[in-house]
């Protein structure tokens, strides 16, 4: 077990490299700190990885996966050192850490260590980790092709062979990794994504406000390390990912309105869009969120370039910088394009819908008020989030409340409004499901909302912190 | 007043005692499940408090996997017997022994009590057994290993 999890962290680290490769040409244009680069770079290498892993798959190459480590960490670390040698000074001074950074991490790994170590200790429980993900993972890693003979068992009846592979694909190649199959180490991976998303949420309100937000970032790491995000951290769930892919996409909405600048707001917006892509290959509620952040991305980039003075111009394309966003996009949209047309030719159609459900209006309106009130009830929960999601749900609008109040414009709530989509889109599927209502919303509403409550922390703590500072532009701190 | 009117100062102390109280419960919660889970957990896998005890309590299909594993590693699945209803959708127990010995599937289901009187009465043919109820087998001819939710029989 022990070589195991060091060859997990072989992996995570390679990985890292990988990603830091790309991460390292934004890190003094968006003066990006050292818990940002640690945790945009980690994120970003898993999913290039996991896009090029997916396109192997589909191409009967799943073979190549463990060279395709190799390969990723040596462009990423011929690219480091390329950019190292032509920013030195510039590189070298965001990413200095400071007293507040070091604290932050160090608490974080302090909290985050025995939960990594209970998880991979910890059995494998969870219905829909082993039903849906891990046994198609298995399926992957025995027969690496698709179609794969082995989705047509009857295990796979309730697996819903509809869902995105991304998240089984990088287990099996985990497991490839490995040379055999082993569930357990590979729990250190998903805890590893909410340590991710702890780095997040924390080194951005220190990037955005500065020392003030010490206290709130130490605050936020206790509070990621109780109730529901404890439970599922490391359970083999698709939603710890998404939730992270949907916690930097935000990130980049806030970057955006936050960074002062046309060009460094473009810079924000494709990163964030980028993430926002690859939360697709980890669930299908990432469909829906792609469309709402490209709303939202619009908006912002639409008001930003008019309300920006003397920002680089908005539609001068350097187009070498383009290439390599386009190359970027494309591994992650690829295996999106090759996944939808397998999934059309071998009949994998989305189970949600496919009973013919007739229902009255007033049966749809009970539906809706009842979803509603499952969703109130749960805000609450001590057991879930420990009392902290109903004040942030509260702060939250409190916060755009005062905002609008006093600025007359809701820019600054584009963030919050694409998650209030994001949560209608999940009522509307709750309406429109041939499930029963109570089952399907008991079962489920903890595991939707573990995807989005890291975003909405962030957010209405940014929010609130520049609600009560007088400085309401980019910190270099 | 309005919200927007007060002093930022107030807001400021609101807000750090309402971030203080929230993070406090949380280290409470985080600390109760470190002593009471992780921390017995971790001392079990280093040996120092019996192990079977923890994983059972959490997981109840241990019995299953280990004898599973044990299994798959010396290649000696061939006559086993999986004695479970199936019904649609198919049972827990049904897809965790399924789970866990996917892909490999060389096990014979038993479903309905004509069929289950048949494998009994001729027992002997097989390694093993994994039965969710109770089995009526020679002890003589079987070993028993209790699980909480599943009963593996072994020939001796």
């Amino acid at each position: 077990m022990t070589i195991l999890v060091l060859k997990t962290i072989g992996l995570m680290v390679l990985l890292g490299v990988g990603g830091f490769g790309g991460i390292v040409w934004l890190v003094p244009r968006l003066r990006l700190n050292i818990l940002l680069t640690v945790a945009l770079s980690l994120l970003l290498g898993i999913a290039v990885y996991t896009g090029l892993a997916q396109t192997l798959l589909f191409n009967e190459s799943f073979e190549y996966v463990d060279k395709l480590v190799w390969l990723l960490a040596a462009l990423g670390l011929a690219s480091a050192l390329v950019a190292a040698y032509k920013y030195r000074q510039r590189l070298a001074q965001p990413l200095r850490p400071r007293v507040s950074h070091v604290a932050v991490l160090a608490l974080s790994l302090v909290v985050f260590a025995p939960i990594a170590i209970f998880s991979i200790l910890y059995p494998l429980t969870a219905w829909d980790a082993k039903m849906i993900w891990m046994v198609k993972a298995k399926a992957i890693y025995v027969e690496p092709h698709l179609p794969n003979t082995l989705f047509d068992s009857a295990l796979f009846d309730s697996a819903h062979k509809d869902y995105p592979l991304g998240l089984p694909t990088l287990v099996a190649s985990h497991y490839r990794w490995y040379q055999g199959v082993s569930e357990q180490p590979v729990a250190l991976t998903y805890v590893i994504f909410l340590w991710l998303i702890v780095l997040t949420v924390t080194g951005a309100l220190l990037q955005f406000a500065g020392r003030t937000a010490l206290g709130l970032a130490a605050a936020l790491v206790i509070i990621f390390a109780s109730g529901d995000f404890l439970y599922f951290a490391g359970l083999g769930l698709a939603d710890i990912p998404l939730s992270a892919m949907f916690t930097v996409s935000l990130l980049g909405l806030w970057g955006a309105l936050l960074s002062g600048d046309s060009g460094r707001s473009r810079l924000w917006l494709s990163l964030g869009g980028f993430f926002a892509l690859a939360s697709a290959m980890f669930k299908n509620e990432g469909a829906p969120f792609i469309i709402l952040y490209a709303l939202a991305a619009a908006v912002i980039f639409w008001f930003c370039r008019r309300s920006v003075k003397g920002g680089a111009p908005v539609f001068r394309v350097k187009w070498g910088r383009a290439a390599a966003w386009l190359l970027a996009y494309a591994t992650v949209l690829l295996p999106l394009l090759l996944w939808h047309q397998r999934k059309a030719q071998l009949g994998y159609e989305v189970d949600l819908f496919l009973e013919n459900v007739n229902r009255s209006v007033t049966e749809y309106l009970d539906r809706t008020i009842e979803t509603v009130h499952w969703f109130i009830i749960e805000l609450p929960s001590a057991q879930n989030w420990g009392w902290a999601l109903l004040p942030a749900v509260l702060l939250a609008i409190a916060g755009a409340v005062v905002w609008i109040i006093r600025h007359r414009s809701g820019l600054m709530l584009v963030p919050l409004a694409l998650l209030v989509g994001q949560l209608g889109v999940y009522v509307v599927i709750y309406i429109v499901s041939p499930h029963d209502l109570t089952w399907h919303v008991t079962t489920s509403i903890d595991r939707l909302l573990v995807q989005v409550v890291p975003a909405l922390y962030l957010s209405t703590a940014l929010l609130w912190l520049l609600l009560l500072s007088k400085k309401s532009v980019y910190s270099t701190d | 007043m309005t919200l927007s009117q007060q002093p930022e100062q107030t807001q400021r102390h609101l807000l750090a005692v309402i971030v203080v109280i929230i993070a406090g419960v949380h280290a409470l919660l985080f600390g109760y499940w470190m002593v009471r889970t992780a921390l017995p957990l971790t001392l079990s896998q280093a040996g120092i408090k019996p192990a079977q005890e923890i994983f059972d309590q959490h997981d109840p299909y241990q019995a299953v996997r280990s004898f599973l594993s044990q299994r798959k590693k010396s290649n000696q699945l061939a006559g086993l017997v999986l004695v479970g209803e199936r019904v649609s959708p198919p049972s827990r127990f049904d897809l965790e022994v399924y789970y866990e010995l996917y892909p490999v599937l060389p096990i014979k289901v038993a479903r309905g009590s004509n069929e289950l009187a048949g494998l009994v009465k001729n027992a002997q043919r097989h390694d093993a057994f994994i039965s969710d109820s109770v089995l009526e087998l020679d002890p003589t001819e079987f070993d028993l290993i209790a699980g909480q939710d599943a009963h593996i029989y072994i020939k001796r």
